[in-house]
């Protein structure tokens, strides 16, 4: 057992306010970070809560016990259950347990023991808005009507027919094996114990004779359309019957049933037909450690590949000519990656021709223009680049359409200033600027996008403090797919070239996995 | 406070006649479930903050969980796994409700899972009933506090009845669980290591 240390006073008063729902959103989150953050943190909360619970609970068992006990005596009475040797652990929710091994020894629903009414349940909602907030929670008794404004809705039924809704709709709930569709789409999948589950709509009914079906209401007809199985549709006005069988489609009307040839039957696409889970994000990883020549990517001066592969279109034109760029170099003993600045600015795009501007293609690592995306390098040992001088990470379209963030040189001499700005059409704009950091100094720097939002981290490996600044990404970038992100270093506005020294470079993309 | 509540101590519906052998998973789920649905009740509890709330979503829990169990892989944690789904239905009722109130991220939620799994059936059995001796050792005026606001009236109600501030009654509340939480521990660490408390 975990034997915790007194709680601090702090992470009381936050669990207070969550507990009490007194908190604000400030509050909320500061909760949220301790406790993300920390995970003795957790165990004091979950133990908190705990004791939150209990007490609750004992309150309600009050009322409950009465209850529960009354229906215990009654199944104890048809033979359903005996009494329990020994105990030492006795469940709060323990009628639920009784419930529970119920439904499990007879496949019943446990409320239909228990003397609940309701026919059938939400199992699955996805973006669901209900007209009045009247989302169904355990009411969903005969003669309620569901009102979906939009989103999809998976209801299951007692009877095991299982029925996704599509907002804008309306269902009622007759009984575990009958509905009425007034109006919108819905799609009905009916297990073999089901069979004989039946929509109505206000221009006839669809019996199912174990299927799967889509049905549409419209104004003056019913569109139905048989994915699987068999159906039988009948018009209330008109009378008659037909059946349809796999990939048939029918409308009904006050004329009667009409099946429907191929070509003038609803699209069976136009049906939603099971509710498909919400996507999952898959992070893909590029790593360059440097302690290796990577064939095939761009080379240093010694011709060893540098791992990375692409420079910012509209950079490093004339560094490209020979095959071999003298300001690189690959040390794969030490694991770094030296470039030496020289002498650009993407800024008026001043001699891009041999920026040092490199790094990868977003799009190798499955970006499609949606994603989020970071850039992470360590420089140990900044150099001390004169004013104007300056390196970092850059995300960009081309020279001329980019966020690049890092440090730069100012005007105090031996001092560099946290920046992050944003390029258009070759000129600097909105730039922001925070913190400060000194020669000698090891920096991690990170340029990531999360959403709409770029921000730049700088962790300074030196004095242990870390800063991060924020700015909304420039509509430029809005959905482009072709970005190239990476690492950059000049001396902007002297002569005095220096060496910076790259190591952990790393390339993350949050790519959506298909469900 | 807590007297009444302890009648129901000792019976747990479990046993069943009339069982089949192919009915051996049912049971299995059943005796698992028992075991750990305090548990996982907690996790539900812990993330809507609502008992009736946590009753919907429980019940909805516990009914996917029984129709996938077929598929739960037995060397996993039963309670984790059964936390997993809870987190997912606690996620569809918030969406479902329309969020009037302010909730965790999903992240920190699968986190949480984690603290809850750990805490185990025998520790919350010791802790509740390290909290029921607790609450007898309150003050009287504190044990009426806490019956008013948790098991009557809440705590507005139970403010204006007693003429005080919501903002007074809450801070009393807090001092009393304080006290409880902390009583609860000294009397954990006293029963496994007396020699600590010295």
């Amino acid at each position: 057992m975990t034997h915790l240390p007194e709680l601090p006073e702090d992470l009381q008063n936050l669990f207070d306010d969550y507990l009490d729902g007194t908190q604000d959103e400030a509050r909320l989150q500061a909760l949220e970070e301790r406790l993300r953050a920390d995970a003795e943190a957790r165990q004091h909360f979950v133990r908190y809560c705990r004791m939150d619970t209990d007490l609750h609970l004992e309150s309600r068992a009050h009322q409950a016990g009465q209850r529960a006990l009354r229906t215990i005596d009654q199944l104890a009475e048809a033979g359903l259950l005996l009494p329990e040797r020994k105990s030492r652990w006795a469940p709060r929710r323990w009628w639920l347990a009784v419930a529970a091994a119920l439904l499990a020894a007879t496949g019943i629903w446990w409320w239909s023991q228990t003397g609940s009414d309701e026919i059938a349940w939400l199992t699955n909602a996805q973006d669901c808005q209900w007209t009045g907030n009247q989302a169904p929670a355990g009411d969903m008794r005969a003669g309620k009507v569901l009102r979906l404004q939009r989103g999809l809705a998976e209801i299951r039924f007692q009877s095991g027919a299982r029925v996704v809704l599509e907002g804008p709709a309306e269902l009622e709930l007759i009984n575990a094996r009958s509905v009425s569709l007034l109006s919108g789409k819905l799609t009905a999948q009916v297990p073999e114990p089901a069979k004989g589950f039946q929509v109505k709509t206000p221009h006839g009914k669809v019996i199912d004779l174990g299927t799967e079906f889509g049905m549409s209401v419209g104004k003056g007809t019913t569109e139905v359309y048989v994915f699987a199985g068999k159906v039988d549709a009948y018009s209330a006005e008109a009378g008659g019957v037909k059946s349809l069988t796999e990939k048939q489609a029918a409308r009904i009307d006050a004329k009667g049933v009409a099946l429907q040839p191929p070509a003038q039957a609803p699209d069976a696409n136009q049906f939603v037909r099971a509710i498909v889970p919400p996507p999952k994000i898959v992070p893909q990883t590029m790593v360059l450690d440097f302690h290796q020549s990577v064939p095939g990517t761009l080379l240093d001066k010694n011709g060893l590949g540098t791992g990375l592969t692409h420079r910012l279109p509209g950079t490093g034109k004339l560094l490209r000519e020979k095959e071999n760029d003298a300001n690189l170099q690959l040390d794969v003993e030490e694991g770094r990656l030296l470039v030496t600045t020289t002498n650009s600015d993407l800024n008026t795009s001043y001699k891009l021709g041999r920026g040092e501007y490199l790094g990868v293609r977003l799009s190798d690592l499955g970006f499609t223009g949606k994603e989020d995306f970071a850039i992470t390098v360590v420089v140990p040992k900044i150099p001390a680049l004169p004013r104007v001088g300056q390196f970092g990470l850059y995300a960009g379209l081309h020279s001329k359409m980019s966020v690049r963030g890092g440090m730069i040189s100012t005007s105090e001499p031996k001092q560099y200033k946290q920046m992050l700005v944003e390029n258009r059409d070759g000129k600097d704009d909105r730039p922001h600027y925070m913190g400060v950091g000194f020669p000698g100094d090891d920096l991690r720097l990170t340029l990531r996008r999360e959403g709409k939002n770029f921000t730049l981290t700088v962790e300074n490996q030196t004095t242990g403090s870390s800063t991060t600044i924020k700015m909304r990404q420039p509509d430029f970038l809005d959905e482009q797919k072709e970005l190239y992100v990476g690492f950059f270093g000049a001396n902007t506005q002297s002569d005095d070239q220096q060496t910076l020294e790259l190591r952990e470079f790393q390339v993350t993309v949050w790519t959506v996995a298909a469900p | 406070v807590l007297d009444g509540c302890q009648q129901l101590s000792g019976r747990a519906g479990q046993g069943l006649t009339g069982m089949t052998d192919d009915k051996a998973a049912n049971v299995e789920f059943a005796e698992l479930l028992r075991l750990h649905q305090s548990q996982v009740f907690g996790y539900i509890h812990s993330l809507v903050r609502d008992l009736n709330d946590a009753d919907d979503v429980f019940q909805q829990t516990t009914l996917v969980l029984w129709n996938k169990f077929g598929a739960f892989d037995r060397r996993r944690s039963f309670p984790a796994w059964a936390c997993g789904v809870a987190r997912l239905e606690v996620a569809n009722f918030l969406r479902t409700r329309g969020r009037q109130r302010l909730y965790f991220t999903d992240d920190l939620n699968l986190l949480l899972v984690e603290a809850h799994e750990s805490l185990a059936p025998d520790e919350l059995e010791e802790r509740r009933a390290a909290l029921v001796r607790c609450v007898q050792k309150l003050r009287e005026r504190d044990r009426q506090l806490l019956d008013a606001c948790y098991c009557q009236d809440g705590v507005n109600v139970t403010a204006e009845r007693q003429g005080r501030s919501a903002h007074s009654v809450y801070n009393s509340l807090r001092r009393i669980r304080r006290a409880l939480f902390e009583c609860i521990r000294r009397t954990l660490v006293q029963e496994a290591h007396p020699e600590l408390l010295k």
